[in-house]
């Protein structure tokens, strides 16, 4: 699904990744650890074409992720509908007058012929139906993460990118989240810091030290070993 | 003038007078949430300033300090507004 080959990206005069390589396949479901700083956002907006490679190659199902790949229409078309990103700084993905425009905004801007359904839909599975007329960004941390969530569904990716999707959860919150990421039939890569939840969001771990370099890439059974997480700067 | 803009602020929904537009409303709601954002963080501000004081700053630190927020909070505002597009772009606005 996505293949990254000898990738160098610098941001702001840093190296964030150099000579990183990577592959996903569809339906994996990946952990992505690491201490603030290893580029996990990064990765993450890489993966979903926001920010470009200076070196090296990026596939999605065998388009090389460019710029200019992206600036044609149906190439972005289809790769917005096809992958979903959740940010880190939810207010950042808030910018329409109330719920229901939030959550419609991406179906109508890919032209989904469904749109009311696919917001009712999300708004009840998230119980955001009683919130659809109010403003988003005038809600709880915890409402405003399940409203980008419900966003980024409710365009039906074949690839979910999370970016510390829980950290405005509330416990019942997180559980029913992780509920539904283990019963869904997608891609899913998420990135966290949680080693609490981490084991819950999937089979395959990454881990990445400070200097964006991957330090293990494997199962999960053996990802949380003591020695691996302090190499890594997960605990002390 | 003061009163009549306030007088219409309170009468009128402001998003639904700008409701034919897209364009409008996205740069509305972008404006009120850095506009809240912005007030929340200076409040926190203050009192992270006022905890961390144990006499009152004199008018060149207050200067100082006030210089640095400022500052900062150009800096949140324009990465904030980046990522705001990308936000954007994620989900295929200019598509």
């Amino acid at each position: 699904m996505f293949k990254i080959n000898d990738v160098t990206l610098k941001r702001d005069d840093n190296i964030v990744f150099e000579n990183l390589n990577l592959t996903i396949d569809a339906g994996e479901k990946v952990v992505l650890l690491g201490v603030n700083g290893s580029g996990k956002s990064t990765l993450l907006k890489l993966l979903n074409g926001l920010v470009f490679v200076q070196k090296g190659e990026l596939f999605f199902e065998d388009t090389a992720l460019t710029k200019k790949a992206l600036k044609e229409k149906q190439t972005n078309e289809y790769f917005r509908k096809s992958v979903g990103l959740v940010f880190q700084n939810i207010d950042a993905m808030l910018f329409n007058p109330t719920v229901y425009d939030e959550i419609a905004f991406g179906p109508r801007q890919l032209g989904f012929d469904d749109v009311d359904a696919r917001v009712r839909n999300y708004a009840e599975l998230f119980g955001l139906t009683p919130y659809l007329q109010s403003v988003p960004f005038k809600l709880s941390g915890g409402q405003k993460q399940k409203i980008a969530l419900a966003c980024v569904m409710s365009l039906s990716p074949k690839v979910l990118l999370l970016d510390e999707p829980t950290s405005a959860l509330d416990p019942a919150g997180t559980a029913k989240f992780l509920d539904m990421i283990a019963a869904l039939d997608i891609t899913t890569i998420t990135a966290t810091h949680n080693l609490t939840i981490a084991p819950r969001l999937g089979e395959r771990v990454i881990i990445l030290d400070e200097k964006g370099k991957i330090v293990y890439d494997g199962k999960s059974e053996d990802a949380y070993e003591i020695d691996l997480l302090k190499l890594a700067g997960l605990i002390i | 003038m003061v009163f009549l803009t306030l007088l219409f602020t309170a009468r009128v929904n402001i998003y639904e007078a700008l409701s034919f537009s897209k364009e409008l409303s996205f740069l509305l709601v972008l404006s009120v949430s850095k506009i809240m954002t912005m007030q929340r963080v200076f409040a926190d501000y203050s009192d992270a300033l006022r905890s961390r004081t144990l006499i009152k700053p004199s008018r060149g630190q207050i200067y100082e300090y006030l210089g640095s927020a400022i500052a900062g909070f150009l800096d949140r505002n324009i990465q904030e507004g980046k990522e705001n597009f990308e936000a954007m772009r994620s989900r295929g606005f200019h598509v």
